[in-house]
């Protein structure tokens, strides 16, 4: 997008901090901007280091995204170049989990396909005109006064699609929630990430340094986690999720032990239901896909994930569905991603 | 002796970039980045033209205006690889 005012000054402090003071900046794979003919700043695509582990073995990865481009209509070679230039480095993995349409179009003319189980964003309603009104005020901040006119709407239509809303396909499931935050969280996520062949190779500091970006998020309100365990204790899951009461919430991480992801879905939807969420929605991962359709969730894409790799173990364990790759792992924790700056 | 491969140049720029602008004819040396024929994703499309069917090698850093902006530089720009390379 062109803009002709200057960027806060937060942005660019921001943008220090995320891509130059990443507690694993790797050298070797660094952020670019592109220099025009005259010397001056034309474009910048952010590079997040993201170490991984493929069956225990190192994977060099690098998240790209944020690309933008100063007057791109003008300046098409500036987003090429620096798109190419980072494909073209030396990591074994190149990701990106939110290209536009754009984005996407050149990732494809560079061979690489959008993956749809890792793209798809899914929404499941709750409060149907509160949804539209939501919706509506994520564009045009005066829809938020059709907010109160929404909340009596579905209070009187409710019990005309009750069964439809709250109904779900899938059996009920037993489960315990509890808050939790700090070094709990950090080591639910690392106990769980290690249910994929191909999963961040994270250490406890540059997890919570994640976290603590993460938490700073304002657009979809205060950031929830939540660990999820059988009646006997035993860990099925967490989700991560950012929500204000009568707000769309949206969904940042869900990780489950194996065939325990229906119960956290299904304990992710409940405490979004009642802490009085109008609906829910986040990014697909391959195995929260049926669970989520069993829950009446509906499925749209806005942006696409792709990847980029030379290694066919990689790209098997990426196709198979068994890759963590992107929420926490990638970029969706940034505030590059969704929110504003004043 | 070695090809030109000019119209080979023009060929994929007019089948895979003018319909786009509803234009039929491009001189060769219309700035094609100037006038908007070509985009950031059509920039891309012609380096893995030029890699995959002309046969060069390109780098990042060739990737400027002076070789990519009409399809006289584009055709002159290839013509001077290929003549590198033996072509």
């Amino acid at each position: 997008m062109h803009r002709k005012e200057a960027a806060p000054a937060s942005l660019a402090s921001y943008l220090e901090e995320i891509f130059l003071n990443h507690p694993r900046f790797d050298a070797d794979m660094p952020s670019r901007v592109y220099i025009d003919q005259k010397g001056a700043v034309g474009g910048f695509i952010g590079v997040l280091p993201a170490p991984m582990l493929l069956d225990g073995n190192p994977v060099r990865a690098a998240v790209a995204g944020s690309l933008m481009v100063d007057n791109p209509v003008e300046n098409p070679l500036a987003g090429a170049r620096l798109l190419r230039s980072v494909r073209s480095g030396p990591q074994d993995l190149s990701i990106s989990e939110t290209a536009n349409d754009i984005s996407m179009g050149m990732w494809e003319q560079m061979g690489d396909r959008a993956l749809p189980r890792y793209s798809l964003q899914w929404i499941r309603v709750f409060r149907p005109a509160g949804f539209a009104a939501a919706a509506l005020a994520e564009r045009f901040k005066a829809a938020r006064v059709l907010r109160p006119v929404a909340s009596l709407t579905d209070s009187a239509a409710g019990p005309l699609y009750h069964s439809a809303l709250f109904g779900s396909d899938d059996k009920p499931r037993k489960y315990s929630r509890k808050e939790i935050e700090g070094r709990d969280l950090i080591a639910h996520l690392l106990e769980l990430s290690k249910h994929y062949g191909l999963h961040p190779d994270w250490d406890e500091g540059t997890l919570e340094w994640t976290l603590r970006h993460a938490g700073r998020k304002q657009r979809h309100g205060e950031m929830r986690s939540h660990v999820v365990q059988s009646p006997s204790g035993k860990l099925l899951g967490c989700h991560v999720y950012f929500a204000r009461p009568g707000g769309m919430a949206w969904v940042l991480q869900v990780l489950s032990s194996p065939k325990a992801e229906a119960t956290v879905v299904a304990s992710l939807l409940d405490h979004a239901r009642e802490t009085g969420a109008v609906a829910v929605r986040g990014r697909v991962m391959p195995r929260t896909i049926a669970p989520l359709m069993r829950q009446r969730a509906f499925f749209l894409c806005n942006a696409s994930t792709v990847i980029h790799t030379k290694n066919p173990d990689i790209q098997a364990a990426v196709d198979s569905g068994d890759a963590f790759i992107t929420g926490l792992a990638a970029e969706s924790w940034i505030r590059l991603i969704g929110d504003r700056f004043e | 002796m070695q090809v030109d491969v000019r119209s080979d140049i023009r060929e994929f720029i007019v089948d895979n970039f003018l319909f786009r602008e509803d234009r039929e004819t491009v001189s060769d040396t219309e700035s094609l980045l100037e006038n908007g024929l070509m985009d950031s994703t059509g920039v891309l499309e012609l380096v893995a033209f030029l890699e995959s069917d002309i046969g060069i090698e390109i780098q990042d850093a060739e990737i400027v205006p002076e070789n990519f902006d009409s399809i006289e530089n584009i055709s002159n720009y290839a013509n001077s690889k290929l003549s590198k390379n033996g072509g």
